[in-house]
């Protein structure tokens, strides 16, 4: 029965008001449209109308009236639950970066997209924004990557803020993702972004002080492709390692941006300092690898 | 490095984006035929051509990754609609309770 339902309202007749507290991170992009507005009405309203439409009365007009007055009840409540969910949401977003902050980050050592050792260390004194993923990621790791690659370019492009951000893609998929994969791959969405990988080990290590769930399926045949179960946030760190806050699937470019710009305006605002650059052993290195 | 590298196997934003598109049209097909699930019998003889190029198109493990998020999010989606939908059906039925009572009082 639900599958004849299914099939009937192949598009849906029904339009969903803001989803997002609802919405699971890892939910995609619905698949079907959603058309948004009002819908015609439910079954039981037209039985009601139609059986009171002999005599053009009060009680017509009473029934049309409950019936509209039902749905605009229905709309406002749902938004302000919406509104109520996201004034915790974001009561919450504040809490967390007051006080209380998550142990969430630490040292690691992995190699870069040029096959040089790569520290912790050498990110010190600018931001970084750090995502995992993997190169073989169907949807999800590109559209947040394009995602961060737009955030970038947004904090970048604000002179009270300017270029302090180095962003970071760590890949939970070691086996596959070799260093000449992590550079083919990096290219796709940003020229500042740095692709960090390393034994099985040492991202094991760097996932678990993110706190990053990843797992691959534990049957696969040689030559068989598959895909790596994580989690998908991603994170800004302040200039020194620490944990500023983190970012999931439904926040958009402008939240994001907005956000990363308020957390390091109020760090400057403090007399935080942040390098322009990388540091120069790191970008020496670098360049006269490449070159 | 250049984009030709035979080393590099993962797919290139070139293929992501085909793919995404091959996909969408096969499931846009399997929509008009009223086919949820790609993996159902009944979708074995429907939009064939489009089948066989988004699984040309795609790597096997994104093809099982979209076919079952398809059918997942139908099933989701329409949780959601039958719970909207008894939303309402007891908002208006309250609605229509209080104004039952007005229209009696004031008569």
């Amino acid at each position: 029965m639900l599958r004849s339902f299914i099939r009937r309202t192949a598009v849906p007749r029904f339009a969903a008001p803001r989803l997002t507290p609802v919405t699971p991170l890892r939910a995609p992009s619905p698949l079907l449209n959603v058309s948004r507005g009002f819908s015609s009405k439910p079954e039981g309203a037209r039985a009601q109308i139609s059986s009171a439409a002999g005599a053009l009365n009060w009680k017509t007009f009473a029934v049309f009236t409950a019936t509209g007055t039902g749905l605009l009840l229905y709309f406002r409540e749902e938004k302000k639950r919406v509104e109520i969910a996201r004034a915790e949401e974001a009561r919450l977003a504040k809490e967390s970066t007051t006080y209380g902050k998550p142990k969430i980050g630490g040292p690691f050592s992995l190699i870069d997209q040029n096959g040089i050792r790569t520290t912790n260390e050498d990110f010190k004194g600018r931001y970084m924004l750090i995502y995992f993923g993997f190169t073989n990621c169907p949807d999800i790791c590109p559209e947040e990557l394009d995602k961060m690659a737009e955030v970038l370019d947004t904090v970048k492009a604000d002179p009270e803020i300017g270029d302090v951000i180095t962003p970071i893609f760590i890949t939970c998929d070691p086996q596959r993702d070799t260093v000449a994969e992590v550079n083919e791959y990096v290219k796709d969405f940003h020229k500042d972004l740095i692709g960090l990988t390393g034994t099985l080990e040492e991202i094991a290590r760097v996932a678990k002080s993110y706190r990053v769930y990843f797992s691959k399926p534990p049957k696969v045949n040689p030559g068989e492709d598959y895909l790596v179960d994580h989690s998908i946030f991603f994170y800004l760190m302040a200039p020194d390692g620490s944990f500023v806050d983190c970012y999931a699937k439904d926040h958009t470019a402008e939240f994001v941006s907005q956000s990363v710009k308020d957390h390091i305006g109020k760090y400057k605002e403090q007399g935080g300092k942040i390098l322009p650059k990388l540091n120069e052993k790191r970008i020496s290195e670098t360049s006269s690898v490449s070159a | 490095m250049t984009s030709g590298n035979d080393e590099v196997k993962h797919p290139s934003r070139a293929d992501r984006q085909n793919c995404w598109k091959v996909r969408d049209a096969y499931f846009e097909c399997l929509n008009n035929a009223n086919i949820i699930d790609p993996s159902k019998p009944e979708a074995a003889n429907v939009c064939q051509d489009l089948r066989s190029l988004y699984e040309k198109g795609c790597m096997k493990s994104w093809v099982d990754y979209f076919n079952k998020r398809r059918v997942l999010e139908v099933e989701q989606k329409e949780l959601l609609e039958r719970m909207r939908a008894q939303h309402k059906a007891v908002e208006e039925r309250a609605a229509a309770a209080a104004e039952a009572a007005k229209a009696k009082e004031s008569a």
